[in-house]
């Protein structure tokens, strides 16, 4: 958009006779003010001014004081970074090339980290050991800022599903980088990691586990449901509140509803209960994320008929094709992008979803959650929620990228 | 030729074709005209059983269309739809490929009949093969709809308001394409359409609906003569009667023995054309073009004016 009109602009300016009127017009395009740019500025100069870049606390459990840069670096080192971070926020004010926005944004990202990492030599002292930093409000806040020009500039920049795919690779690649060079790990969620290491990856796999498995069950089961809705409304009409409801039991009572009969499927015929099948675990977990995923695969199914071009569908009935021949050939490969969409906001659901299995035994990053929240250790929350949204995140636009390229290749 | 024989359909309470029978005959085209929900689709769509008649039979050349599997029997018919109905996920070459692949022709058959109908329709096959419905003008649009129901060379074409969509430019420019098309190929073309001056101009039969009926059906000059009171006669007093039935006669037809000023105008010519050429030459008559040594023949204004009145 923005990079549109700062094209109209030079096009204004050509079109003027006079060079000077075309330099003025070219010197008021440079001094204007960016839209998003301005709440970006607003948020950044907020947390600077207001707000505690870290927490410190003199162990992991009690209450913490929040610092600014100048109660943690050397005034001169102090004021150097608030400077380039103010700068950074002025930067985003004012209006710029989206490949400039994008590059400065990265910068500003990195260097945000960078800072964050230097800050425990100076807080944790050989006379305090068990003192812990953590990221506070003015961190979190910038770093947001900084993330949005990030995607802002992105989406100006109008990114294909292959730049997509590099970005995050990249910014991958960024933070393995950080974790592995030991930036960070001072910081208390590092000491979170360091100390559940050997089940963090576990805990990650079976998260992972969780999601695919009943994402996988639900466009197995959810797509032909959705099918034999759109062809039948009397099931249509059964089915689909049925789901709506299911869609609304809270996640918890779910899994209490869960545990209650199979458990006793697992006490009636032990041979399930072998495979994994009880009342708590893996099993009513994966069940209880596969039922919330029914309603809408099986929903953007039905509305992707329901969407169908009527003349090509009338059409394909006229030329001879079977029942079975239109679906495969011109139903589905038509209401492909939005039963996509469907799966994709299942996929994203799923991954947050899951946390909450923990409750029950089912593993995953909620292990950390509901053991941080226990021990009112936030560290550790954190320690299960940010892997949690890196991979939502993750996911969301790996999804969209393959989608993308599949559907290029008509 | 298509024979419908007593055949309803009814919609719940609704009866939306009423114990119709109708001869089409092979190798003309036949135009169902009327207003919307007079039934016209709904019979069009019988004939390939896209829609099955709640009672009646269907013959074409003589067999009863209810004892082929509805898609056997639609393979063996083209169908043009408004809006062309074209599939947007594929291209223009398998489009036109659908029913020969449904047929199980070869690939290189299937390929040499869509480049040939590609031509037939003055689409640059290198150009238009790979490319995607929704890269295509409306017109050409059109073309490839028409060119996809024809693919498996079938006697019969049955079109619903082919040309619905497109602008009158376009749309005058798909008629004529179409009557060339139906002279050189023979085909039985049924269409369907509410525009009664595309019915008088495509048609060798009319078949005037409402309400499930069929009200009159008989050649253009008839229907525009002699209407049927009410109904019919209000639709064709839409158009420009007069002119509408003299395009329909040849000079030859009133042509008298005699001479006349001027250059000669050719017997296969309409009766409008001649008026319009009379009017504009200030002239009382004009000679017929004739052969060496024919007798001399001329056209004059005063058997055109009388021509062109209704009882006439």
């Amino acid at each position: 958009m923005i990079a549109g009109t700062g094209s109209d602009a030079r096009d204004d300016a050509r079109a003027h006779e006079t060079p000077a009127a075309a330099g003025a017009q070219q010197g008021a395009g440079a001094l204007r003010i960016d839209k998003v740019g301005s709440l970006i500025a607003a948020l950044a100069l907020f947390a600077l001014v207001f707000e505690p870049f870290v927490t410190f606390r003199a162990n992991r459990i009690v209450s913490g004081k929040g610092l600014g840069f100048t109660d943690i670096f050397a005034a001169g080192q102090a004021w150097t970074f608030l400077a380039v971070l103010a700068a950074g926020a002025l930067f985003a004010l004012l209006r710029s090339r989206p490949t400039l926005r994008f590059a400065v944004g990265v910068v500003l990202l990195l260097t945000l980290c960078v800072l964050l990492g230097l800050v425990p030599a100076h807080l944790v002292t050989a006379d305090n050991p068990l003192a812990r930093v953590s990221p506070a409000g003015g961190f979190w806040i910038l770093f947001f800022a900084f993330s949005v020009l990030v995607t802002d500039a992105i989406a100006k920049l109008s990114f294909g599903p292959v730049q997509d795919l590099l970005a995050l690779a990249l910014a991958a690649a960024a933070i393995a980088a950080i974790l592995s060079s030991g930036l960070w790990s001072g910081l208390s969620v590092m000491q979170e990691y360091a100390n559940h290491a050997d089940t963090f990856w576990l805990e990650a796999a079976r998260h992972v586990e969780l999601v695919t498995g009943s994402v996988a069950a639900a466009v197995l089961i959810g797509v032909p449901l959705g099918v034999a809705c759109a062809k039948l409304p009397a099931l249509r009409a059964v089915t689909l509140p049925v789901l709506n409801i299911v869609q609304t039991i809270p996640s918890i009572a779910m899994y209490g509803l869960m545990m209650v009969p199979l458990a006793l499927l697992a006490a009636r015929f032990p041979l399930l209960g072998s495979l994994g099948i009880r009342g708590i675990g893996v099993a009513p977990a994966g069940i209880a994320l596969f039922l919330y995923s029914l309603l809408p695969v099986a929903a953007s199914v039905v509305v992707g008929f329901t969407q169908l071009p009527h003349e090509s569908v009338e059409a394909a009935a006229a030329m001879g094709m079977t029942p079975r021949q239109r679906l495969f050939a011109i139903e589905l490969p038509l209401a492909l992008p939005v039963i996509l969409t469907g799966v994709r906001i299942v996929l994203v659901q799923n991954i947050g979803l899951a946390t909450v299995a923990a409750l029950i035994g089912g593993g995953g990053f909620g292990t950390f959650v509901f053991q941080g929240l226990g021990q009112a250790a936030t560290d550790l929350v954190l320690l299960g929620a940010v892997p949690t949204i890196a991979l939502g995140l993750a996911a969301a636009i790996v999804f969209n990228a393959v989608t993308e390229l599949a559907e290029r290749r008509h | 030729m298509i024979e419908i024989e007593k055949i309803s359909r009814r919609f719940g309470d609704i009866v939306a074709v009423d114990d119709v029978s109708l001869t089409i005959e092979r190798g003309t085209i036949t135009a169902f005209v009327g207003t919307s929900g007079s039934g016209k689709s709904t019979l069009l769509r019988m004939i390939n059983r896209l829609i099955a008649p709640t009672s009646g039979t269907i013959r074409i050349d003589g067999r009863d269309t209810a004892t082929l599997p509805a898609e056997v029997l639609r393979r063996g018919i083209g169908y043009v739809i408004q809006g062309n109905g074209l599939f947007p996920h594929w291209t223009v070459a398998r489009n036109i490929a659908t029913v020969p692949r449904l047929l199980g022709w070869s690939a290189a058959r299937i390929d040499e009949r869509v480049r040939e109908l590609l031509a037939l329709f003055n689409l640059d096959a290198d150009a238009y093969l790979d490319k995607y419905p929704h890269q295509l003008s409306g017109g050409q649009q059109q073309r490839v709809g028409v060119a996809r129901a024809l693919a498996a060379e079938p006697a019969i074409l049955l079109m619903d308001e082919p040309f619905g969509a497109l602008d009158p430019i376009i749309r005058g420019k798909a008629q004529e394409d179409l009557l060339a098309l139906q002279r050189r190929l023979g085909i039985t073309v049924v269409i369907v359409t509410h525009d009664m001056e595309e019915a008088l101009h495509l048609g060798d039969r009319i078949v005037v609906m409402d309400g499930g009926r069929v009200l009159q059906a008989a050649t253009p000059a008839e229907i525009l003569q002699r209407p049927a009171p009410g109904f019919v006669e209000r639709l064709v007093a839409g158009v420009d009667r007069p002119f509408r039935l003299l395009s329909l006669i040849p000079v030859s037809e009133i042509a008298e023995a005699g001479a006349a000023e001027g250059n000669p105008i050719a017997g296969t010519q309409s009766l409008r054309d001649a008026l319009s050429e009379l009017l504009w030459r200030g002239a009382q008559s004009l000679p017929v073009a004739s052969a060496d040594g024919a007798a001399k023949r001329r056209i004059s204004l005063v058997s055109i004016l009388a021509r062109a009145e209704r009882s006439a």
